[in-house]
């Protein structure tokens, strides 16, 4: 980042900002100066070492570093006045055994060897070393890695950079991060070391595909979780120019599209509902704009994002599938930056700065243009219509001081389509308020509150066709969430979380009728949850918790009674807030790595999870006018019990990883819809619902190249889910529209120079199963069809081949504004690959014949990023 | 509800998209019996259909059933219709002479054959209760832009009952039947317009003849062409609601899956027993005539 070595200070606030929501404990200190000729005063009789420093420490914003040797709990007195630092520190530290050196705005403390003449060093014995790790140009790498090699105990360097861990004095550290080369460094008996990084030679965001270590892969206790940097979803190539977070997650093992184009997403057999989709901690209901082609996330604002396919995060919960987990940008730069693009549907357009010390702001916007599609209709006529959406991200973040820190982010966002007598526009809001506070160095905590809101609206303006219909759901949810380092061995993380669900389905005004209206629905949903990390031996670590859900409708509500034909046979009324039926579950989950060897280690996984709300849907692709509906007295939660296992190893000093993840999903509880189920405004829902259950399965192999010129991932994954549900199929078991046998991802980035990059996609999947009539009547001069079963046949498979070129015209400029291009085509040879299929009868014959509809041929794109 | 899927169709066609014909595999189910009949209270020659389904894409036409034993009955028992096939199209059963149905009577229709051919005749049934017909008071013609399209929207006025109403509309124009196919009918229920008025709700709209050829050479067939001077009638009835079901799962079914609206395909409704497709129904029309302006 050759622009950035510019700003020293801007790159420490940048990771002092990402870091400080990760899982460490340490103090902040951003100051922007170190001097050592800083001056202290300070008068203090007979008290510990430790308060001194303490004191030393409030006024000058050093950080003391020591290990467990150095004894802070003698007593001493001093009494300076107006002094520099080292001077003092020489009077206080030759009367104490202590030496110490200053690394920028770090002090060391080393216990001196010479005063403890008896101490011997057996040849291998435990220390405890500390150590800092920077750059080359002094700065301290937050969130960098240090494994003792050979085991997996680790430890992750804190906001000033320094880290402590215990080994035998005969180890050797790794030492990683992103964007820098590995440095192994022997302990040889040292229990202080500084290491210092070289950056790797390309750009931090050229490095393609990012895992948290370079041997997390191996190492980490979680397994089904892909993570993706938004570098290497920028250089994807792309649809239209909009290259997209949720077509990104769509090459990854595991998951399956809902359809050519969708956002929608199946992550091993489940169906879309099932994913919670976070954009930073709050709920994202709908993430896509123009009927699924794009998603709601605009690439200028977010950081990163991680899957978990199957062993979500126990602090989250209420889906079976999956957890998206998306962030935004998380930096404290100290003058205004941005960055933006323009393409060919849509631009969009970043800026972030700072207000004095403590504050930063960030403000993000994307839009798209009606007239790109305007233009692709010969039809003059369509120059009235509205068609566009946008997006907004603000975030405003305070710190305090060093141990509190506030933020408060929102995302609104809106789709409109319409003429001068017809609208139909659909959106999200999220915003969340969040503080989270550092109690010691080993207990952080996060509160938070946030707000979820998605809606839609139809109106219509025609004389005797004149209407207003709305739809909304509304979460406000507050949760409370502590991690705890209780030692090196156990790592703990529990809370809380107390969601109220307000969904209003459906309210229909018209001027002539009055108002119909879907009543809303009420629950709360309320979750506590513990789970530890356990590290037993170094190679072995478990990983064990449990989730209790506590699920509550509210009234006011009419419920209905349903009989064995599913036709309503009763209805109860229910007041404001009474609680009129409860379910309450407990979700536990279990996790295991063993490392085999340095680069191997094979994982399992246990989890069960309960869904309380599900989308009224039953068409394959997603809709926005789809309905969210709440368990209740009739409809029961689903739930699944997931195991999965995996293998995992990384080959040529961790240049590849590999992996391979087995799973198999029993789902109880599954709801479909009858057949010709009304869903669209019908307040008998629940009597359309029909339950049963199913199970999914598959393989997961995953190949991944992360350093070199050319980089990028191959994955194959199998995945079978069916249903079995009475009523519908005649009770008999078929295939879910997400069961895709065979899936090939090819992802591909070659760095040709330092001015151009080549990327390519070659995706592969088995055609979606579908339902094709078998037989047919005739009525009157029309034939309709008959159906031997639901989902016998499959569609043509789907397989594209996608092509990028990005060009940067000069790679080495220091000047602040930086630009480039790029150049994508979709589907590059054209495969026509069918988004449905639909029949009709021959104008002379009557004899019908299938047609299919493809969306896309080639189509190219071209697109300016910048940024500043 | 249809304007909005106009519209996204509208929306869809923006995309660079096409369609082309496949060929597609599919399994060929056994035959069964089709009987499709709707009675009306109009005195006229009524009509059963009775045929036999085909494999989907079977290259000749489904053929109609001859020989068998088709009769109308009304339930006081003093109304029993005897239905001869036609001379000129096979499979179609018309009652010996003009008749009419009455309005709340209630009419089984049985269909004797042996469709299986195993020596013993079938019995299929099904019974029809005629609906009592909906009083129009008038209907008016407005013109109307739609995306930038010329239309004449036909609006009517009536007084909508308190009961659950399934209406069902045929147009004519220039008093020849422009909705003759099941597809083409114009559906609606009372579920937003319960007990109301019905103060010149619009039922659907006509394209103009003089855009005709901006419309290219896919017309969807419920589309219909006026122009000044034209006189437009619409039959208006009130429907069983199972007969409305069943219409409205031609309509959905006919092209087979809708990736944004509707379920995975499934068979469309019957109430036909003893395994028959189809349907029994009745119609009772009123009309009413406006001119475009």
């Amino acid at each position: 980042m050759p622009v950035f070595h510019d700003i020293k200070h801007f790159l420490r606030l940048m990771r002092i900002l990402s870091f400080l929501l990760l899982v460490s404990m340490f103090c902040a200190h951003a100051e922007n100066s170190y001097s050592q000729n800083k001056k202290v005063s300070i008068n203090k009789n007979n008290v510990s070492l430790e308060e001194i420093l303490n004191e030393v420490e409030k006024q000058t914003n050093y950080l003391f570093i020591y290990n467990n040797e150095v004894n802070l709990e003698q007593k001493v007195s001093v009494k300076v006045a107006g002094k520099t630092i080292n001077t003092m520190l020489d009077d206080l530290f030759s009367k104490t055994g202590i030496t110490y050196s200053m690394e920028e705005n770090h002090i060391i403390l080393y216990r001196n060897k010479s005063t403890n003449p008896g101490q011997i060093d057996a040849i291998k014995k435990t220390i405890t070393i500390s150590g800092l790790v920077l750059d080359k140009a002094g700065e301290p790498i937050i969130g960098a890695n240090v494994v003792v090699k050979g085991t997996i105990k680790g430890a992750v360097t804190d906001l000033s950079g320094a880290f402590k861990i215990a080994a035998d004095s005969k180890a050797i550290l790794e030492v990683t991060y992103i964007g820098y080369l590995k440095c192994e460094i022997p302990v040889e008996n040292k229990k202080n070391l500084k290491i210092v990084l070289t950056e790797d030679s390309r750009n931090l965001d050229e490095v393609v595909v990012t895992a948290k270590t370079v041997d997390e892969n191996v190492a980490s206790v979680t397994m089904g979780v892909e993570k993706l940097s938004i570098g290497q979803i920028r250089k994807m190539p792309s649809l239209m120019g909009e290259v997209d977070i949720i077509k990104a997650i769509q090459l990854l093992p595991g998951v399956q599209t809902s359809g050519e184009g969708g956002s929608g997403f199946s992550v091993r057999g489940g169906s879309p509902d099932q994913n919670l989709i976070l954009l930073d901690n709050t709920t994202v209901y709908n993430a896509s704009h123009l009927m699924g082609f794009f998603s709601v996330f605009n690439n200028d604002v977010i950081n990163d994002l991680e899957l978990y396919k199957g062993d979500l995060p126990l602090k989250y919960g209420g889906r079976l599938s999956s957890l998206l987990d998306i962030k935004t940008i998380d930096k404290m730069p100290d003058k205004i930056i941005g960055s933006g693009g323009i393409g060919l549907i849509s631009s969009r357009l970043m800026l972030q700065g700072p207000i004095e010390e403590k504050t930063s702001w960030l403000i993000g916007g994307r839009r798209s243009y009606a007239d790109m599609f305007l233009k692709l209709s010969s039809d003059e006529d369509l120059k009235d219509l509205t068609l566009y959406f946008f997006d907004l991200n603000a975030k405003l973040t305070h710190r305090f001081s060093n141990k509190d820190i506030l933020s408060l982010n929102t995302y609104y966002g809106q789709d409109k389509f319409g003429s001068d007598i017809f609208g139909f526009n659909y959106g999200n809001l999220a915003t969340s308020l969040t503080w989270g506070h550092t109690f010691t160095d080993k207990m952080y905590s996060k509160f938070s509150l946030n707000l979820s809101n998605y809606s839609y609206n139809i109106q219509t303006d025609i004389d005797g066709a004149t209407m207003d219909w709305k739809s909304r759901i509304n979460d406000l949810m507050f949760r409370a969430d502590f991690t705890n380092l209780i030692n090196e061995n156990h790592s703990l993380s529990y809370g809380l979380s107390v969601t109220h669900h307000n969904f209003t389905p459906g309210t229909v005004k018209t001027p002539e009728y009055g108002s119909y209206n879907v009543p809303h629905s009420y629950a709360l949903e309320s979750a506590l949850y513990a789970s530890n990390e356990h590290k037993i031996t170094d190679r072995f670590t478990l990983k064990y918790g449990v989730r209790w859900t506590l699920f509550q409708n509210l009234g006011k509500a009419t419920v209905y009674k349903y009989d064995s034909n599913h036709q309503v046979s009763d209805s109860t009324f229910y007041r404001s807030n009474d609680i009129y039926n409860t379910y309450n579950t407990i979700e536990p989950r279990f996790g295991a790595v063993y490392k085999l060897t340095d680069n191997s280690s094979i994982k399992a996984n246990y989890t069960h999870n309960t869904q309380f709300i599900q989308l009224a849907n039953s068409s394959s692709s997603g809709s926005p006018l789809d309905v969210w509906f709440l368990a209740g007295p009739n409809v029961k939660p689903q739930k699944v019990d997931m195991g999965s296992v995996g293998y995992f190893r990384n080959l040529n000093d961790n240049m590849f990883e590999t992996s391979v993840e087995l799973y198999y999903k029993s789902l109880t509880n599954v709801i479909d819809f009858a057949d010709h189920a009304d869903l669209i405004l019908n307040e008998h829902l629940e009597g359309e619902t029909r339950i049963g259950k199913g199970k999914a399965y598959g393989a997961e192999f995953m190949v991944r190249k992360n350093s070199g010129k050319l980089t990028g991932f191959v994955n194959y994954t199998l995945s079978r889910t069916d249903r079995t549900i009475s009523g519908i199929n005649n009770g008999k078991t078929y295939l879910s529209p997400y069961d895709k046998p065979h899936t090939l991802n090819i992802v591909l980035n070659y760095e040709l120079s330092e001015k151009v990059s080549l990327s390519t996609t070659w995706v592969y999947s088995t055609g979606t199963p579908t339902t094709y009539p078998t037989g047919r009547f005739g009525v009157g001069d029309e034939y309709l069809p008959i159906y031997s079963g639901r989902n016998e046949f499959r569609k043509p498979d789907y397989h594209r081949l996608d092509l990028s070129c990005t060009y940067n015209p000069n790679p080495k400029s220091t000047k602040r504004y930086k630009s480039e291009w790029n150049v994508s085509i979709y589907n590059a040879y054209s495969r026509k690959n069918s988004y449905m299929i639909t029949f009709d009868q021959d104008d002379i014959t009557g004899i019908p014949f299938a047609e299919s509809t493809y969306l896309f041929g080639f189509v190219p794109s071209i697109t300016y990023n910048f940024k500043f | 509800m249809k304007y909005l899927i106009l519209y996204l169709g509208i929306l869809l066609s923006l995309f660079t998209s096409c369609t082309e014909r496949i060929d597609i595999d599919t399994t060929n189910s056994d035959p069964v019996l089709v009987i499709y009949g709707c009675i009306t209270n109009e005195l006229t020659y009524q009509k059963v259909e009775v045929s036999r389904s085909s494999p989907y894409f079977d290259d000749q036409p489904n053929q109609g059933i001859s020989g068998a034993k088709v009769t109308i009955s009304s339930s006081s028992g003093d109304e029993i219709w005897q239905m001869e096939e036609s001379k000129s199209d096979k499979g179609q059963y018309l009652t010996i002479q003009p008749v009419a149905a009455n309005a709340s009577e209630r009419y089984t229709l049985k269909v004797e054959y042996d469709f299986n051919n195993d020596g013993t005749t079938e019995v299929y049934e099904a019974v029809t209760t005629v609906q009592q017909p909906f009083e129009i008071d008038s209907a008016k013609i407005n013109s109307l832009n739609i995306i930038g399209r010329h239309q004449y929207s036909f609006n009517i006025y009536g007084q909508d009952s308190s009961e659950k109403d399934f209406y069902v509309c045929k147009f004519l124009v220039n008093d020849s039947l422009v909705s003759s196919s099941i597809s083409q009918y114009i559906l609606f229920d009372d579920k937003i317009i319960n007990g109301a008025y019905l103060n010149g709700l619009m039922i659907t709209s006509f394209a103009d003849v003089k855009e005709k050829a901006d419309y290219g050479d896919d017309i969807p067939d419920y589309l219909f062409f006026v122009e000044s001077g034209d006189k437009i009638t619409i039959e208006i009835s009130r429907v069983e609601k199972g007969y409305y079901d069943f219409i409205m799962q031609c309509q959905q079914g006919i092209d087979g899956e809708n990736p944004f609206f509707g379920g995975p395909p499934s068979n469309i409704d019957t109430n036909i027993t003893t395994g028959a497709v189809g349907y029994f129904s009745s119609f009772s029309p009123t009309k009413f005539t406006v001119t475009v302006p």
